[in-house]
């Protein structure tokens, strides 16, 4: 799709084009803080290489009144969800496949009940250690805003999974204060964690 | 498991990045968390690497398309002038002359009369060719 209301392919490459330093450090940064090094064994540059090579393709409708670093930022985040799940579908498969040849084998060696219960001490092993990783983590940022009790309700009430209209009430601040903190907040983390916390890690 | 919180957080640390000022962002290159300039500057050289074989493949295409649309106007020509019995040529070069003759160079005009006069196929046809050339003679609107 092309013309007024949409960028050309010949424009698509004029705008890739006008990237800044800022631009690519800011893409690949973001994009390991989400992730792609675990999720899809990309680094920031190799996705930043698929997701330019995906939208010079211009297959991706660019309209004129989406900036460039949304745009681009959009097409990483698409490209990142699409691949990640392409990539648990494939672990799936796999996982089936071998889970039909040890129940095979399983059978063939009368001892059905062994494997199962060795893949669920593995996984609670995993549990218990993704736990303990998020436990050290919560201490960690309570610890950075211990004194600033607006800060802590609304951390406490994130860790108990709570909507943001609850944590107004519960923690009994408007709509201002509770932006306020959320800027302090961000501030802090990113010093404290310039590369993110890899939930990714303790996801069971 | 309290993944949403961790997920949570996560974002809020991404989301600095995007609220970040290019001038902040340069400043912190290359420290932790930060891409180096060395990497930057890779995908910059790869990002213009691959701005380049986008042009250079879509200007094959171009060429391509437009050799092969040459090569069937060119055959197209051909089995137009090899259609063209003599009548209809020296009605052509006829009608060429009487509409445009001014354009139509002196030479032409006498070499025509008189191979007309004799009736030979191939001085006509070369005068229909050159006329044709000269695009005072249509082949596409026939």
């Amino acid at each position: 799709m092309t013309g007024e209301s949409h960028y050309s392919i010949v424009e698509i490459e004029e705008q890739v084009a006008g990237l800044s330093d800022a631009d690519i450090a800011r893409f690949i940064q973001y994009f390991e803080l989400r992730g792609c090094i675990r999720r899809l064994g990309w680094s920031g540059l190799e996705h930043f290489h698929h997701t330019i090579a995906d939208v010079l393709e211009g297959r991706r409708a660019w309209p004129r009144d989406v900036p460039r670093s949304a745009f681009l930022w959009n097409a990483g985040r698409s490209i990142l969800s699409n691949e990640a799940k392409k990539k648990e579908r494939e672990v799936e498969a796999q996982h089936v496949d071998v889970d039909e040849c040890h129940e095979k084998e399983a059978l063939q060696n009368d001892h059905v009940g062994s494997l199962d219960e060795s893949s669920y001490i593995a996984n609670s092993l995993e549990t218990q250690q993704g736990q303990e990783l998020v436990k050290q983590w919560y201490s960690q940022i309570t610890d950075l805003f211990d004194d600033d009790h607006v800060v802590m309700c609304i951390i406490q009430q994130k860790y108990n999974e709570l909507k943001k209209s609850v944590i107004l009430k519960v923690c009994n601040i408007n709509e201002m204060a509770y932006q306020a903190a959320m800027k302090k907040m961000k501030y802090h983390l990113k010093k404290a964690f310039p590369g993110g916390l890899p939930w990714w890690e303790v996801e069971p | 498991m309290k993944v949403t919180f961790v997920k949570e957080i996560n974002d809020m640390i991404a989301d600095t990045i995007m609220e970040d000022s290019d001038d902040e962002i340069l400043a912190c290159i290359g420290e932790v968390g930060y891409p180096p300039w060395k990497i930057v500057n890779e995908a910059r050289s790869m990002m213009l690497g691959l701005i380049t074989e986008n042009r250079v493949s879509r200007l094959k295409n171009i060429k391509a398309s437009y050799r092969l649309d040459k090569e069937n106007r060119s055959i197209l020509k051909a089995a137009k002038l090899a259609a063209k019995g003599l009548d209809e040529m020296i009605a052509d070069i006829a009608k060429a002359m009487q509409l445009k003759s001014d354009e139509i160079p002196n030479g032409l005009i006498v070499a025509f009369r008189e191979q007309s006069k004799q009736g030979n196929e191939e001085d006509v046809r070369d005068i229909w060719e050159n006329l044709v050339s000269l695009g005072l003679i249509d082949i596409q609107s026939d």
